[in-house]
């Protein structure tokens, strides 16, 4: 891996087809997202007790810590992603890889409180508990899939940088815009009750 | 230059018709049930089936002018590849998308007026 590569040409005033194409698909999940909020509060408004008995509040003081350490992560995304513009791969794969841990570590967490709260009530007894899991789990899965484009990019860093590959890293930093602003929406969705 | 913006919003016009021709439907629709099944316009006797089936067909043709905008621009692009640099290259790639997303719609649209028209009204099953 070089340390610093060839500044690759900035001449494009216009976005390349890669970035089209993302945005294109975080429109798609925006939608998927809007539909799951609609449902949370289609089935809230319909019911006079939320959550239903029997099943406990959601905890806030640490979905919310967990949502800050997320929305945190984006900060050596968006500095991987200069320094990839700047031509400078070493401390771009860095700071990939150091978003890369902090977001291994909110998932890590995220999932031990999803099969915690699994074993405290079951997605087929109430809708709430079935928007509630559809929802996290969801949104789970978004963050999984923003580290396998991570991996992708750290990978291919590794080969040095193209213009094909500054693409990538623009791409995932946006995905990872994208799943930072969704995971806000989502804390603040699943807190409604207990705020 | 002129033919090119021109161009570029046809190709507009095909990514954003068909999905924009469904979101009318879909809250003129909940407009809709709301005027047909609200206890406060029970008198107003809003024919639910015609009004669904009009915009169904409004929103279908909107949606079939999208897929034809991006097809029109995908054939005015031809030599063109994805990878081409901006802003040739974008032109080409979202009017693939736009053929690929306009059919899409236009079942969606097509299942939602039917379904409307076929089951029973303000009723939830």
């Amino acid at each position: 891996m070089s340390a610093v590569s060839p500044k690759p040409a900035r001449a494009r005033l216009s976005m390349p087809s890669g970035w089209w194409g993302m945005a294109l698909f975080i429109a798609a999940e925006a939608t998927l997202f809007g539909t799951l909020f609609a449902t949370y509060f289609y089935f809230r408004f319909s019911t006079a007790k939320w959550p239903p008995a029997g099943v406990p509040e959601p905890k806030v003081a640490l979905p919310l810590i967990l949502t800050g350490v997320l929305v945190a992560s984006t900060a050596p995304v968006f500095l991987g992603g200069r320094a990839a513009r700047a031509g400078n791969v070493r401390a771009a794969w860095l700071f990939f890889f150091a978003a890369l841990l902090i977001q291994g570590g909110y998932l890590g967490v995220q999932v031990h409180e999803f099969t915690s709260d699994l074993a405290k009530f079951s997605p087929q007894d109430t809708a709430y508990a079935s928007i509630y899991f559809t929802m996290l789990g969801v949104h789970h899965v978004h963050v999984a899939l923003g580290m396998l484009l991570e991996l992708w990019v750290l990978g291919k860093l590794l080969g040095g940088l193209t213009s094909y590959r500054l693409t990538g890293v623009r791409v995932t930093a946006f995905y990872w815009y994208f799943v930072s602003a969704a995971a806000i929406a989502v804390v603040l969705t699943q807190l409604y009750p207990a705020l | 230059m002129k033919a090119r913006r021109s161009l570029e919003l046809l190709m507009w016009a095909g990514i954003f018709g068909a999905p924009l021709a469904w979101a009318t439907q879909h809250v003129f629709g909940i407009g809709l049930t709301l005027a047909g099944c609200g206890a406060g316009s029970a008198s107003w006797n809003v024919p639910i089936d015609s009004w669904a089936a009009i915009a169904s067909i409004v929103a279908a043709a909107l949606a079939l002018g999208g897929l034809a905008a991006s097809v029109l621009t995908f054939r005015a692009m031809r030599g063109v590849e994805q990878d081409s640099p901006p802003p040739e290259g974008r032109i080409y790639f979202l009017s693939i998308c736009g053929m690929v997303i306009s059919p899409i719609f236009i079942a969606i649209i097509a299942m939602s007026g039917i379904a409307t028209v076929v089951l029973t009204n303000c009723r939830q099953g």
